[in-house]
């Protein structure tokens, strides 16, 4: 988790000789968030770590035992700019949330809603059937079926238990 | 990795001494934005998972309800594996001002979006009033 760095301006001093006052506490706190970053960055280089308008879309996902259905909130995105794409190990849905503008030179008194890009992957752990996928745009919701393998289905075993 | 202000929690209402309910699901607090243009003012609320006929505006006097039914689609035979958003629904009050023209105000849904325009009356002029010494 990182968050946002709020550096105070550094006051600015008549005395041009003077070096700017720096908060000790605070380079630290710089430096060890530099660390972080470019630790974080490591991991995933497509992904900038400081980006702010990212929004985290939240996920919920259902078994039939012979699908996988997978639904997603995205309240007000137009479904052109939706992106899923599933292969035989993980499902990426990512896309972008715009923000209309309804009122020219309009004030906001409150901005709860988030916009921006999304991306968003989930690990599958059983085989698909990627070609039967499908998936579904309604009220804000998006959802997402995925027919398990053949293989997959038999290759699930149940496993008695058994008592004394 | 988002701000975790900027993700997208849906909040539950915790009191509940509003009304006594019927139906046995949570209540979400959705997200708005409130929009002032010079002749009106606009309200989004993000409500994924309503649609025209499931959302119900109310004006009772000054106090402005959105309320939203959001029924249960997971199918019997579904099990849910991984929950990260609750399903329920929605329910927001607003306390509106005089301004408002309540006759004229307008619901729109869309992708579970609502959206509320409501115009402004016009309110007459700023008027200066001479201050005589006497």
């Amino acid at each position: 988790m990182t968050t946002r760095r709020i550096t105070p301006q550094v006051k600015k001093t008549r005395d041009i000789t003077r070096l700017p006052e720096v908060n000790p506490l605070l380079s630290l706190r710089n430096d060890i968030d530099r660390i972080f970053e470019t630790f974080l960055r490591g991991f995933d280089p497509g992904l900038p770590v400081m980006a702010t308008s990212m929004f985290h879309p939240d996920i919920d996902v259902a078994d039939s035992g012979k699908e996988i259905k997978v639904t997603v909130e995205l309240p007000g995105v137009d479904e052109k700019d939706i992106d899923v794409a599933v292969t035989s190990e993980s499902l990426t849905i990512r896309g972008e949330k715009k923000e209309e503008t309804i009122e020219e030179g309009g004030s906001y008194h409150r901005m709860e809603r988030v916009y921006g890009f999304f991306n968003r992957s989930i690990p599958l752990p059983i085989e698909v059937n990627v070609d039967g996928a499908r998936a579904n745009y309604k009220k804000g919701v998006l959802s997402i079926v995925i027919p398990k393998t053949e293989k997959a289905l038999k290759e699930e075993k149940k496993i008695p238990v058994k008592g004394k | 990795m988002a701000d975790k202000s900027k993700e997208m929690q849906k909040k539950e209402i915790e009191k509940t001494d509003l009304v006594e309910r019927t139906r046995a699901t949570k209540i979400y607090n959705p997200d708005v934005d409130i929009i002032e243009g010079k002749d009106r003012i606009v309200v989004i609320a993000d409500m994924p998972g309503v649609n025209e006929n499931s959302v119900e505006v109310t004006l009772e006097d000054n106090v402005l309800t959105i309320y939203g039914r959001v029924d249960w689609d997971v199918p019997e035979r579904m099990k849910l594996t991984h929950a990260e958003y609750g399903i329920g629904d929605y329910q927001r009050i607003f306390t509106i001002s005089g301004e408002i023209n309540r006759e004229k105000i307008q619901a729109n849904v869309k992708d579970g979006v609502l959206k509320l325009v409501m115009p402004k009356n016009n309110m007459p002029k700023m008027k200066k009033i001479a201050v005589k010494a006497g």
